[in-house]
């Protein structure tokens, strides 16, 4: 009865162990978009449909959201097109900045191009190239939000789509011995993470305060 | 694992300072400690980034590059080896053998003429010039030289003053092994101060072959896979390309700072 027993808890730990690697190995996140068909794509965002980045206590909550096929698309000229979302920014008066982050899948990574308008979505600036550099995985943009800007368009850039982005990093392994002998063994080993810029990705936007005192820096 | 347990000094603010006590402090234990907890100190960073906007009412255009904070000697940086598996004598051996490494790296650096600040300076200098900025270089006055400076000069005529810690420079590897080469690496600390009122108009940091891709404010850059060598003496062989591969790493970083002016 009892071997009975452990046979089927055994069962299930296999049973959920599998259904665990199964869900793990086809989570590959979203695949890249390389082209936009969509057909009656806007000249300019709706500003209505803005989302918004909301500071409630001095924090503001971070906004994440996925630019997929469905986002709407926008036409900039002839067969230029690309995917967007448009995020309200907070009206503040204090030193305040953005950060727009492409959060990579297995084998995509959004290729983000930012411009910063005004109330009536008027454009007033755009990010240089430049100024999308990666922090650890994640490919991100950084900006000081001024008076008057109040919308961040977020779109796709047609030009570094299809673009390859190669990355190498390391894996500390640590083992620990159970038992009467007690070590340690460290192993160093490295991967490399290759994915496509694409039109579509995960997309996460935070706000912060800056103290640009000495004492905080 | 939190990375305030390999606090040796309280209260750091930044875990590459825990790098730069090791590297003051000397001695070949030193050495050890930095190449065990490397990866833990260089992906643990917890400073919050101030991003650089050029400001219409008070424009940045001349600034006074601070001299930076340099190690005197590169770091050979092994972050796994069978000796830490060894308890006390493993360590002992690592120590003597990482003390060979940086030896053998700082002569393959000087027989091939490259001399840090030299090059810090220069590619620094030549990044904010591409940006647009008139530069000069101000002697600074460090308390430490694992932080940036605490006073600023007040009689410069600049804009702004740009102070750069390099917590660390060399090459690294993974582990033992081909599938973990050995590449150049390059770090900095930058923070870009009004002249006149001392605001911080930039705080970032900069990372070239991090190792960890680990989710935090450090810009970090990818090391260029055509300098890099599956064992350590294959780099002390190819000294000249050796010499170069830090060369690129450092210009790179400081090519990413410039960018981060834009």
């Amino acid at each position: 009865m009892m071997n009975a027993s452990s046979k089927l808890v055994r069962f299930f730990i296999v049973g959920f162990l599998s259904f665990i690697v199964s869900a793990c190995a086809q989570d590959r996140g979203p695949a890249p978009i390389l082209s936009v068909a969509q057909v009656g794509c806007l000249t300019e965002p709706d500003l209505g449909a803005a989302k918004a980045l909301v500071v409630s206590d001095g924090e503001a909550t971070p906004l994440e959201f996925l630019v997929s096929g469905a986002s709407p698309c926008l036409e900039t000229g002839e067969s230029v097109r690309s995917l967007f979302e448009l995020v309200r920014l907070p009206e503040v008066d204090a030193a305040f900045s953005i950060r727009v982050s492409a959060v990579p899948s297995s084998t995509g990574l959004f290729a983000p191009q930012l411009t910063i308008l005004d109330a009536d979505g008027i454009p007033l600036r755009q990010l240089p190239e430049e100024k999308y550099l990666f922090r650890g995985p994640k490919l991100t943009a950084s900006a000081r939000i001024n008076a008057g800007e109040r919308y961040l368009l977020i779109a796709s850039n047609p030009e570094r789509v299809g673009d390859r982005s190669q990355r190498t990093s390391a894996i500390i392994n640590q083992y620990q011995s159970g038992g009467p002998i007690y070590f340690t063994v460290r192993t160093g080993s490295e991967f490399t993470k290759s994915v496509t810029y694409s039109h579509g990705g995960n997309v996460t936007v935070t706000g912060s305060f800056l103290d640009t005192s000495l004492d905080a820096r | 694992m939190g990375c305030s347990s390999f606090f040796l000094v309280p209260n750091m603010q930044h875990n590459w300072d825990l790098l730069c006590v090791l590297r003051d402090y000397g001695g070949v234990m030193r050495r050890f400690l930095a190449i065990g907890l490397f990866l833990f100190l260089a992906g643990c960073a917890t400073y919050q980034s101030v991003p650089f906007e050029q400001s219409t009412a008070q424009p940045i255009k001349k600034i006074g590059l601070l001299s930076p904070s340099i190690p005197n000697e590169p770091t050979a940086l092994l972050a796994t080896t069978v000796g830490q598996s060894f308890g006390l004598l493993g360590a002992i051996i690592d120590a003597s053998m990482a003390s060979a490494r940086a030896n053998s790296l700082n002569s393959v650096l000087t027989s091939n003429k490259f001399y840090i600040r030299q090059e810090v300076e220069g590619r620094l200098v030549a990044a904010l010039e591409e940006q647009g900025y008139e530069v000069v270089l101000v002697e600074a006055a460090r308390s430490s030289k694992r932080d940036f400076v605490s006073t600023y000069p007040s009689t410069e005529p600049v804009d702004a003053y740009l102070d750069v810690v390099m917590p660390a420079y060399g090459y690294a590897s993974a582990g033992i092994g081909s599938s973990s080469p050995w590449r150049p690496f390059a770090m900095m600390k930058t923070r870009l101060v009004r002249a006149s009122d001392k605001t911080v108009l930039m705080r970032e940091d900069v990372a070239y072959n991090r190792l960890t891709d680990r989710n935090d404010d450090t810009v970090t850059i990818s090391a260029d896979p055509s300098f890099q060598y599956a064992d350590f003496s294959g780099l002390e062989s190819n000294s000249e390309r050796s010499a170069e591969g830090v060369r690129v790493a450092v210009t790179e970083a400081s090519n990413t700072v410039g960018k981060l002016l834009r």
